[in-house]
């Protein structure tokens, strides 16, 4: 099958693409079946060098069997800016638009083109009379970059998804956020973030950089191996890796550093919405793999902790790994299995 | 993927750009299609059509022929009739053209005593539409022994009804070897018969 031939592709459900920091994986369901997957270490920086990424994944799609040419394509997480905006009450005549963006440009710096989604907060507890607002947004110039990349290699983006928001909303279709609160925790390559959640609805969001799995490896490789190379030396897979080893006990430093942030997190928000307390911890990306992980953070935080599956929204049966978060829900959301 | 609207990021210039991009291939699409569309039908027009592979073009060229040939025929048939009409108009005029015999006759049976004709001149005018046997003139130039008798001799010619019109001349006095007598002339007109008034 040629990638970007129309025939073959008529009908298929679009290609899910999550180009990680770490791994690159892809998603596209099927009427019957098992979703098709894949998932392959990233070899090149999906921003810096977006066409020889593009090059790649379309090469590795083709082999893989994925059909069509269109998909949609998980937002880079570090081309993602998350924001709390305190605005005026909603009422005729107020411009919460032109406010929610003159303040997202203002507190990064963005002077460009960008693009926001945003989403109302529930009222707080120590309610000033203001409303808030939750923004991610994302630059214009390199997202454009990635997706005209992907383009020229027959490739159509149909859409570019956010992930927090896809995580949460697949937590919410399958009935394990509650009316409570919870914390999200999505353990990246080489960042992490950490969302508080409330019935659902993410309220708070802090980024913690350079804690993810990769960069603490880097961290402790010294002699500048690569700490991809360092978990194919442990058995190539993270829910392998050599008990005691420096993957292991790595994966573990992190679990414990993601569980107290998230405890802190799930805190600040217990102070901003009153009778709320922490009811669980979601867990996704790579980290979680890893054994013992799940386990650590739950100990952190004192709730129960979750690895956030949404593979059943797809009807798969196969346990992804936990990588595969944003790019299955994306994939139920974008075929119409889940609202 | 109704649901992930609220949540795209797709940067809104390369929706704008792309859905131009659509349009004008669209566009595109729709001229191509419209020239195909006409090119084809000028094609059927010039290959089929004026080449009178439509039967229906055909049998109306036939049509459009015969017509030709009746309105010839009509024309023809027309100046027929109108030679015919001539024709006829000429019998009846020559049908009506006065008997000179009978009329010499009548004018002196109604002669009585008294009254001698010298002469009798006639003359026909020909009809409005150039046709001989119009209206008739008739002078008669006769001799009275009085001014009365050459009255009672105009009266007669008027009864008899032969003549549309009559009207006594000049009358004057001429002297005879034995007596005085008058001189008068009659103008006498017949006018061709109408057939009808319309």
């Amino acid at each position: 099958m040629r990638l970007g031939s129309a025939a073959p592709g008529v009908g298929a459900a679009p290609i899910v693409v999550d180009m990680g920091e770490g791994a690159v994986r892809a998603v596209q369901a099927r009427k019957r079946g098992e979703p098709r997957v894949c998932c392959y270490p990233a070899l090149h920086d999906a921003i810096g060098q977006a066409d020889e990424s593009a090059a790649c994944l379309a090469g590795v799609l083709d082999r893989h069997g994925f059909v069509g040419s269109r998909v949609v394509l998980i937002a880079p997480r570090r081309l993602t800016r998350a924001s709390l905006v305190a605005v005026p009450r909603a009422a005729e005549g107020v411009p919460i638009d032109a406010i929610v963006r003159a303040e997202v440009a203002r507190v990064h710096g963005i002077d460009d083109g960008f693009e926001v989604v945003k989403w109302p907060l529930p009222r707080s507890s120590d309610a000033t009379g203001e409303a808030g607002v939750m923004v991610q947004a994302i630059e214009h110039k390199p997202a454009r970059g990635v997706v005209r990349a992907l383009e020229r290699q027959g490739l159509v983006v149909e859409s570019l998804l956010p992930v927090t928001p896809l995580l949460t909303r697949s937590a919410v279709a399958m009935g394990i956020t509650g009316s409570g609160m919870s914390v999200l925790i999505e353990a990246g390559w080489r960042d992490a973030y950490v969302s508080a959640l409330i019935a659902g609805v993410c309220v708070y969001q802090r980024t913690l950089s350079g804690v993810g799995l990769g960069a603490v490896l880097a961290q402790a490789l010294d002699d500048g191996a690569d700490a991809a190379d360092a978990i194919e030396s442990e058995g190539g897979r993270l829910a392998g890796v050599t008990d005691g080893g420096l993957v292991s006990r790595s994966a573990a430093a992190v679990a414990d550093q993601l569980g107290s942030e998230a405890k802190r997190v799930s805190e600040y928000a217990s102070r901003r919405y009153r009778g709320h307390q922490l009811g669980a911890a979601l867990l996704s990306g790579d980290l979680w793999d890893v054994p013992g992980a799940e386990a650590r953070v739950a100990a952190s935080v004192g709730a129960a902790a979750r690895v956030l599956r949404p593979g059943a929204l797809l009807g798969a049966e196969a346990p992804y790994a936990p990588g595969f978060g944003a790019a299955i829900a994306a994939a139920a959301f974008a075929t119409g299995v889940a609202a | 993927m109704t649901t992930l609207h609220t949540i795209e990021l797709l940067p809104a210039p390369l929706v704008t750009h792309r859905r131009i991009e659509r349009l004008r291939a669209l566009w595109i699409s729709v001229g191509a299609i419209g020239l195909c569309l006409s090119g084809t039908a000028l094609g059927v027009i010039h290959g089929v059509v004026l080449s009178g592979g439509v039967p229906g073009v055909a049998e109306l060229a036939r049509t459009e022929a015969e017509l030709e040939r009746l309105r010839n025929e009509s024309a023809s048939i027309r100046a027929d009739a109108e030679r015919i009409a001539v024709g006829g108009r000429l019998g009846i005029r020559m049908s009506q053209r006065p008997d000179w015999g009978l009329v010499l006759a009548m004018l002196e049976s109604l002669r009585g005593e008294g009254v001698v004709l010298v002469a009798v001149s006639c003359a026909t005018e020909d009809g409005a539409d150039g046709l001989p046997g119009g209206r008739a003139r008739i002078i008669v130039e006769g001799l009275a022994e009085s001014q009365g008798a050459a009255q009672r001799y105009l009266l007669d010619v008027e009864r008899c009804g032969m003549f549309s019109s009559a009207r006594l001349g000049r009358t004057v006095r001429a002297d005879a070897p034995s007596r005085v007598l008058t001189a008068f002339t009659v103008d006498l007109q017949i006018a061709p018969e109408t057939s009808d008034a319309g």
